[in-house]
This record gives structure tokens, C-alpha cells and sequence, in this order.
């Protein structure tokens, strides 16, 4: 081959018209059997494994809040019942005792 | 002389005793329980007491003295029964419970008949140390045991009784209100 026809063959051309847009057109579309072109991954599926590692964070902080909460909520109560029977007792034993007391005095009296 | 003795154990203010051997209630006495028209049962032990002195208020007044009443006490344990008809329980059931402070340490220091009404108080000393109390109260329809395990100042004790916002003599008067019917059984 000549130089001539060298330079002629590797000449640049203008590609025809509508080109560029069938070029994406095809990257679009899937030929059947042609090999998968690998998409980046979307940047909502980044995030999801951070979103289910807060979500069951929260859950759990939830779960363990509301436990504490409720033991904290049982022992007042048993701490107040206990303060109930405790005034309840010490008011019912001062009672007998100055009731005893009266009757000693009376008895000492006649 | 029985006036005297009363003062002078009300007069006393004593330290945290050594041990704690409280009395067994019965079971001919648990089972009157059944047959009571109505049934009181209190029992606190030292965890529940620490647990109510944390709740006690050192603002109130009444409060404080109970706070400072069951920081020095072991236990605290009421049986009060109330029947319907006259008779409904023993000399026999009342005497399972004396038998058990005849003996050293308990020491009876107060023994009150009058009519139908036979009151007993026991205290218990430890070393010279006063340990703890009994009090027993039989009347007609009603069976009364406060026992009391612990260092206790009787004075203060009897101070206490009606403190509170609960009436005084309760449940034991006849215009009872009601509210010291803590566990029916």
C-alpha cells in the first residue's frame, strides 16, 4: 500500500448522523444472550446497610430503655408498697402498745 | 409497779442488737386465718425494709422517725385477725405462740387482763442488749401478734401509733377504718 492510499484509508470521518444517539440507545437496551454490563451500584443501596444498622440500634436502645424503665417502675412500686406496710405496721404496733399502756394505767389506777 | 416497768422500757434507747431469732407463727394460728372474717398479714424482712426506708421521706416528720425506727430493725411481722362470732379461735392457739416465750431470752414485761381482753408484751435481750419485741393481744373476736425483730424504742414506738394519716388504733377500735387490711388471706 501507498502512503497516498495509507493517509486516504486512516482519514477522519465525521460520524453519520444519529449516531451517538443509537450508541445510547443500545447501551440501554439488553440484546438476549449478550453478556451484562455492570451498573454502578445506586447510592440508596450504599446506604441501606447503614439505615438497618441505626434502625436495629434504635430497636434495641428501644428495648433496652423500656426494660430498665419497667424494672425501675416495678421496684418503686415495691418500694412504695413496702413504705405502705412499713407505716401501716409501726402505726398498728404504737396502737397496741398505747392501747396496753391505757389498760395498765387504768388497772394501776383502780 | 407494772406502770413503772412500762416506763422504764419506754425510757429505753437502745443500741443495734446481736442477733435475730424472731417467733414461728403457728400453723393452728394460719389456719384461723381461713375462718377470720377479716385477715391482716404483714411481713417485711430486712431487704424490704431497707426498701421502704429508701422511700421514706426525711422531710416529713412522722416519716423521718420511721426511717429512723427500721434502719435499725430486722423484721417486722403483723398477724391480725378479726372473726364474726365470739370463740372462733383458742386459748390453745394463742398458748402456741406464749410456749415459744417462755424461755430465755424473752422476757414477758407487761401481762394485762381486763374482761375478755388479755394483752402480753415480750421483749427479747441479747447481752444485756435489747433485742426485740412480742406483742399479743387476744380479745373476744379479735387476735392481735406484732412481733418485732430488732433494736426498737418503745417510746417511739408508741408515738408512731396513729401517726401517719391512719387512725389510731387501728384495725383494732371498733370505728376501724379499714385500710390496714393489707393482705387478705
Amino acid at each position: 500500500m501507498r502512503d497516498d492510499e495509507l493517509q486516504r484509508a486512516l482519514k477522519r470521518v465525521d460520524p453519520p448522523a444519529g449516531f451517538t444517539g443509537r450508541v445510547l440507545a443500545s447501551v440501554g437496551r439488553q440484546e438476549p444472550g449478550a453478556p451484562k454490563l455492570a451498573r454502578p451500584i445506586p447510592p440508596r443501596a450504599k446506604a441501606a446497610p447503614l439505615k438497618w444498622a441505626i434502625a436495629a440500634t434504635i430497636v434495641l436502645a428501644t428495648i433496652g430503655g423500656g426494660s430498665v424503665w419497667y424494672r425501675a417502675e416495678e421496684r418503686r412500686k415495691e418500694g412504695e408498697e413496702a413504705k405502705r406496710q412499713v407505716l401501716v405496721s409501726l402505726s398498728f404496733a404504737g396502737s397496741k402498745l398505747k392501747s396496753i399502756e391505757m389498760k395498765v394505767n387504768r388497772g394501776e389506777e383502780r | 409497779m407494772k406502770k413503772m416497768t412500762f416506763a422504764v422500757l419506754c425510757a429505753l434507747i437502745v443500741p443495734a442488737g446481736a442477733f435475730a431469732q424472731g417467733i414461728t407463727i403457728p400453723d393452728r394460728i394460719e389456719k384461723l386465718a381461713a375462718k377470720a372474717r377479716e385477715s391482716t398479714n404483714i411481713s417485711l424482712d430486712g431487704p424490704l425494709l431497707q426498701l421502704a426506708g429508701m422511700f421514706l421521706s426525711s422531710s416529713d416528720k412522722d416519716q423521718k422517725v420511721a426511717k429512723d425506727v427500721i434502719s435499725k430493725l430486722r423484721g417486722i411481722y403483723v398477724r391480725h385477725l378479726e372473726f364474726e362470732n365470739d370463740g372462733e379461735y383458742s386459748e390453745a392457739d394463742v398458748d402456741a405462740i406464749r410456749s415459744q416465750l417462755k424461755s430465755p431470752p424473752w422476757t414477758r414485761v407487761v401481762d394485762s387482763r381486763e374482761k375478755n381482753e388479755h394483752s402480753q408484751i415480750f421483749v427479747r435481750q441479747d447481752k444485756g442488749v435489747f433485742a426485740g419485741i412480742v406483742i399479743l393481744s387476744a380479745e373476744k373476736r379479735e387476735l392481735s401478734i406484732v412481733t418485732i425483730d430488732g433494736p426498737i424504742d418503745l417510746k417511739q414506738l408508741s408515738n408512731l401509733g396513729g401517726s401517719f394519716g391512719i387512725p389510731s388504733g387501728l384495725p383494732t377500735e371498733p370505728q376501724r377504718g379499714g385500710s390496714a387490711k393489707d393482705s387478705a388471706e
